[in-house]
């Protein structure tokens, strides 16, 4: 049997500054507003682990990615809206994760001192950490709760929207999103309103960020 | 169910996850309607995302144009450190830019946009032969005259 005769094909073009402009001034209403939504989240998740990190850090990050060769964006294959979606979520991942497992090594004059009175002086990485002021804040590093306790607090948040209080109460048991959705006769649409309701409701009950949990 | 008895099985990053999807899956109007539902100026938002992702991409080139000077202002030194004095006359130093636009494509190149190499006043010949040699243009053609001038 003769081998299939192998076609060398050009590879896709990787857009540059000028492409990424275009497309860019090419968003519409609706796409830009969805990028804003997109980053607001994920600058509100990471708040409870990195330093200061608002939406247009993400933005900035995610357009170097792209000009930078970190992502290539093959706009023949790919739109820009999905694309930047796409790196948005990605720099979230890896921020979340890089704060959870530092990339530097914890040394051992990083580990807490103290003073003469024998107070305790804030190693480097605690000063690192998310020390804004604010009654919230203060409530935060006072009453660290538990998993458990902030997954029971949520649920009496959603306890007046009942679709929503049954998705969460199902995420807790472990039922993923299509076996909810099949269980409860909701379209994808349906299913992701009710988790957006959910996330409104948690931004505005913690503004500065979600309490950490031990 | 009851945190105390039965503990989730879903932890806070899945959450995370979770609510992260359900913006990468919905379509940009359906957004756009709830902000619009919950008061947002959306044109105003869009205006601001799309200067904001213009500032980025001006950024990413600032920055890559800072690195570029950087490392031409590294060279620039390094060759200063070894460089060469210009002829000490004025009549030395045209004749060297002139020869060396006459036999450096270049040079030739660098210096089209004068007219005539002999019209040009003294400090900008200087400037010229400064600005080619830190670009290294005719590094060799320079140590030809840097005999005697050091």
């Amino acid at each position: 049997m003769k081998e299939k005769a192998q076609v060398k094909t050009a590879p896709d073009p990787v857009a540059g500054a000028d492409e990424v402009r275009q497309a860019i001034a090419a968003l519409t209403e609706a796409e830009s507003v969805k990028l804003q939504i997109a980053a607001d989240g994920a600058a509100y998740r990471l708040r409870r682990r990195v330093f200061s990190v608002d939406p247009k850090e993400i933005f900035n990050e995610a357009i170097a990615r792209v000009l930078d060769g970190r992502r290539h964006w093959q706009p023949r294959k790919v739109d820009f809206l999905g694309l930047l979606i796409g790196v948005i979520k990605s720099i979230e991942f890896e921020w979340r994760k890089q704060a959870k497992r530092p990339e530097n090594p914890v040394l051992e004059t990083d580990l807490s001192d103290s003073n003469s009175d024998g107070d305790p002086i804030p190693n480097r990485i605690q000063q690192a950490a998310d020390l804004r002021p604010g009654p919230e804040r203060e409530l935060i590093q006072n009453e660290q709760i538990t998993q458990e306790q902030l997954f029971e607090q949520l649920e009496e948040f959603f306890s007046d929207d009942a679709l929503a209080a049954l998705i969460f109460s199902e995420w807790r048991r472990g039922t993923k999103g299509p076996e909810i959705m099949k269980a409860l006769d909701l379209d994808r649409q349906q299913f992701d309103t009710a988790v957006r309701r959910m996330d409104r409701a948690i931004k505005k009950h913690w503004p500065e960020g979600m309490p950490d949990v031990c | 169910m009851s945190a105390d008895t039965n503990r989730s099985k879903m932890d806070l990053e899945t959450l995370f996850d979770n609510l992260a999807e359900a913006v990468e899956h919905a379509p940009p109007e359906d957004l756009l309607a709830e902000a619009k539902v919950a008061g947002q100026d959306t044109e105003r938002i869009a205006a601001n995302v799309k200067n904001t992702l213009l500032d980025a991409v001006r950024n990413f080139e600032q920055r890559k144009l800072h690195a570029a000077r950087h490392a031409y202002r590294e060279r620039s030194t390094e060759l200063s450190r070894k460089r060469f004095a210009l002829p000490d006359s004025a009549v030395e130093r045209r004749k060297m830019l002139i020869d060396a636009a006459a036999t450096d494509q270049r040079v030739a190149r660098v210096t089209a946009k004068f007219r005539d190499l002999r019209e040009l006043s003294d400090e900008d010949v200087r400037s010229a032969l400064e600005d080619l040699m830190d670009l290294g243009a005719f590094d060799q053609s320079a140590e030809l005259y840097d005999d005697g001038n050091k």
